[in-house]
């Protein structure tokens, strides 16, 4: 069934008809709004706060296309998986994807960078880089460096076709090797010019009702 | 939410609003002042090129986009007033690939078969001509000719009442009043093969290289000239017709006499532009070189430079003619004939977001200011304006391409050394934590501007190794090495393969083409290929030839699979490229 949704199936990847493209606007959209509908209710600041990080980092992104693999979205999406959770980095990191890719170009690659990024927001969140609210700068820098390998090979398995050894998978992995290490010398810039200024951006309030509700289940617990 | 986060929604916003125009115009060069003019908006089409140069009449902008079609997207062209608002457009969902035909506007007037109004005539890729209000795009008339694979290509002419079409398959003369078909005359195949009006009647070459010749009586006569395919209007000039005839891997520039034999050639490089002639001197243009010919008697050649320009070129403001660079940095540069027809180059038009070039720029002069129109193979289009009393305009005269670059690398070289000594001055300040944030900058900087360098020269490294360890990531069938039933002189140039439907489509003999890119688009061309291609953020890849898509295409280089973007793939110049279905 594949092969008839997708027009050419190649080296390059599938070409999408507009039914197959609509179906993968689909999909994503859904799995990023199944992943921010979390139990918790929000604030319609922190809604505001994660659409306006979405849109922001999308346009930085669209804005620095004609560098060769700085990529933004990146670190932005590691810091917002530590400070915000696996969920919303993730969800943050499909939509990111999605959007500047309307304007960057769309296609099969848009779901491996989707995926790719959710990938990295998940580490992010595992990573215990803020630890007591702060930001564990050396943790940061590995991190982001790490991250950009993670990335690049993710969305390079989008190129696989029936033809493709692992041989030659490596091959073409190796080739991309100089940007690879161009990403990775990117987020590193971006880790250290804009880390900890976006990590205090994107902390949530502690609202008073937390505050409160945090010191009522201490007393509850130690009575 | 915190102080810093509505800082941040703030500044976001003002980020989007602008994302909108900001990401069409990628490089500010398009918003800077070039020689004079100012950018004044920017229209991105959705798909396609635009080969043909947009005209601008009355105050009004026409543009017609072309080829790349992908999904539901089909040529269009559309009509915009100076300021930008749209006008109207007007989509042929017929229409295939290539429609290139140049958009033309015929003045109100009267003849034997009546009477017309202003018109915008469409000629479209699927034979149809349409003549079009040029205010409303309202159809006034329309005519279906014949269609072989492809339909219209050329330019169209007026000859008095008559609209004079070259067609797939020959000519046709429609009266100008209600399209009525007047002549009909059979040619062999045609690919834009414009017309031209003599005393006698019309000329028109063909694929096969013959010249045709149509009385207004309707005798149709030929004259197979033998130097190629002949693909733009035959040119008069006072020594006799020229003709810039493409051949395999070259081309001839050839006078003929009233009785169209050949008189004087000259061969010239491969996959010519449509030649013009300024202030009475030729100018030709192909792959490897821009000419110039004195055509008062024999066309004997002037001068010439290194450039690769393969469609149209027209006259531009300041008395300088604009040619497109058709290579991957694309842009248009502005010549002028100085003394004796030597050419000169005066400046270049780069507008953001370079690429491959062909169409000619349009030009419209009011009172007080000018207007140029620049439009490209990404399909974006960029209004320039300047005011009258800008026109005197002090210019940086560039002598020659070489010059800019070297400007270009001193430039960058002088800027490191500042940031350099910058960030050393903070360290000897007793400031390491900022010396450290200026010199990752740095390194940055550094790595952006020398990696896509240093990446080439590393894949050339990689395929040798896999080519050691036994994985090339050959298939079999691949054409890696010399054929021995290939053209002699094809030997140790560049030579492109297509396996379409199992059949090898071949051509050799090039020069000069830096990647594959390069060298499958124009040898594509020779070969009457039709290529479609998706940008994105890897790289430009081909989706198709001829509309066959399959299951994806993949080349390979000396018989190595490819493993980047085609455009990303340096070549040197014994290489064998061969395009296979995946």
């Amino acid at each position: 069934m594949a092969c008839y949704m997708f027009q050419a199936l190649g080296t390059h990847g599938p070409v999408f008809s507009p039914t197959t493209s609509l179906v993968r606007d689909v999909i994503l959209l859904v799995a990023a709004f199944w992943l921010l509908a979390t139990p918790s209710k929000k604030s319609l600041g922190d809604s505001l706060l994660l659409v306006t990080l979405v849109l922001a980092v999308s346009a930085t992104r669209v804005l620095m296309q004609p560098l060769p693999n700085i990529q933004p979205v990146t670190v932005a999406a590691l810091i917002i998986g530590a400070q915000l959770g696996a969920r919303r980095g993730a969800a943050f990191a499909i939509l990111v994807a999605m959007i500047s890719n309307a304007i960057i170009g769309n296609g099969w690659w848009t779901i491996f960078q989707a995926i790719g990024w959710a990938s990295v927001a998940v580490m992010g969140s595992k990573l215990s880089l803020i630890v007591n609210g702060e930001l564990q700068r050396s943790r940061l820098f590995i991190a982001a460096i790490a991250s950009a390998f993670i990335f690049d090979i993710i969305v390079s398995l989008s190129i696989i076709d029936s033809s493709f050894t692992i041989v030659t998978f490596l091959t073409y992995l190796a080739h991309g090797i100089p940007y690879d290490l161009l990403h990775a010398l990117g987020n590193l810039t971006f880790a250290v010019w804009f880390g900890s200024w976006f990590a205090d951006m994107v902390a949530e309030d502690i609202i008073v009702e937390e505050i409160k509700s945090t010191a009522v289940e201490s007393i509850v617990q130690q009575s | 939410m915190n102080c810093s986060q509505k800082l941040l929604i703030l500044c976001a916003t003002f980020l989007i609003l602008n994302t909108g125009a900001a990401s069409a115009i990628s490089s500010p060069s398009e918003s800077d002042q070039i020689y004079g003019f100012e950018a004044q908006w920017v229209q991105q089409f959705a798909a396609g090129y635009v080969t043909t140069a947009p005209i601008i009449d009355d105050a009004t902008i026409f543009v017609r986009t072309s080829g790349m079609w992908i999904g539901q997207d089909r040529p269009q062209v559309f009509a915009y007033q100076l300021t930008g608002k749209e006008l109207w457009n007007n989509t042929n969902q017929n229409a295939t690939q290539h429609d290139m035909s140049p958009l033309k506007i015929i003045e109100a007037g009267q003849g034997q078969c009546g009477t017309w109004s202003k018109q915008l005539i469409v000629a479209w890729s699927d034979g149809l001509i349409e003549s079009l209000e040029p205010m409303t795009g309202m159809r006034n008339w329309h005519y279906q000719s014949e269609v072989k694979v492809w339909g219209i290509t050329g330019s169209l002419a007026q000859d008095a009442d008559k609209l004079v079409a070259p067609t797939r398959t020959g000519i046709v003369s429609l009266c100008l009043a209600d399209g009525t078909l007047i002549q009909n005359a059979t040619t062999d195949l045609g690919w834009r093969n414009g017309i031209t009006v003599t005393d006698t009647g019309y000329l028109v070459g063909d694929e096969n290289g013959t010249l045709w010749h149509l009385s207004r009586e309707g005798n149709l006569s030929s004259y197979p000239l033998a130097i190629g395919k002949i693909r733009h209007s035959p040119l008069l000039t006072n020594g006799g017709i020229v003709i810039h005839a493409q051949g395999q891997g070259q081309s001839t520039i050839a006078l003929l006499d009233e009785n169209y034999s050949i008189i004087n050639s000259h061969t010239s490089g491969s996959s010519p532009a449509m030649p013009i002639i300024v202030d009475g001197y030729l100018v030709t243009g192909d792959s490897s070189e821009l000419r110039s010919f004195d055509c008062s008697q024999n066309c004997s050649p002037l001068s010439s430079l290194t450039f690769a320009t393969n469609g149209e070129m027209a006259m531009g403001l300041d008395g300088q003619f604009m040619v497109p660079l058709n290579t991957a940095q694309g842009g248009w540069k502005g010549f002028t004939l100085v003394e004796n027809g030597l050419l000169e180059h005066v400046r270049g038009f780069q507008p953001g977001f370079s690429t491959y070039t062909t169409a000619a720029p349009a030009v419209y002069s009011e009172v007080d200011f000018d207007w140029l129109v620049l439009a490209n193979d990404a399909g974006r289009m960029v209004v320039y304006w300047r005011g009258l009393n800008e026109t005197n305009i002090t210019e940086e005269v560039d002598k020659n391409l070489s010059t800019d670059n070297d400007k270009q690398n001193n430039n960058q070289i002088i800027l490191l050394v500042i940031f350099s000594s910058f960030c050393a001055i903070l360290f000897m300040a007793g400031k390491p934590q900022q010396g450290k944030k200026f010199s990752i900058l740095l390194i940055l900087i550094v790595a952006v501007i020398t990696i896509p360098t240093l990446s080439t020269q590393w894949s050339g490294k990689v395929d040798d190794f896999s080519a050691d360890i036994g994985d090339e990531g050959a298939t079999s069938g691949v054409e890696g090495e010399w054929n021995q039933s290939w053209p002699e002189q094809w030997q140790d140039t560049q030579i492109l393969i297509i396996e379409i439907d199992g059949q090898q489509q071949i051509m050799g003999g090039y020069s000069g083409y830096d990647n594959v890119l390069q060298l499958t688009t124009q040898a594509a061309s020779d070969l009457n290929i039709t290529i479609s291609s998706q940008q994105s953020e890897l790289g430009t890849y081909i989706t198709s030839f001829n509309g066959h898509q399959g299951q994806g295409w993949e080349f390979f280089v000396n018989g190595s699979r490819g493993s980047l973007a085609a455009e990303n793939v340096a070549i040197e110049e014994n290489t064998i490229v061969h395009w296979l279905p995946a």
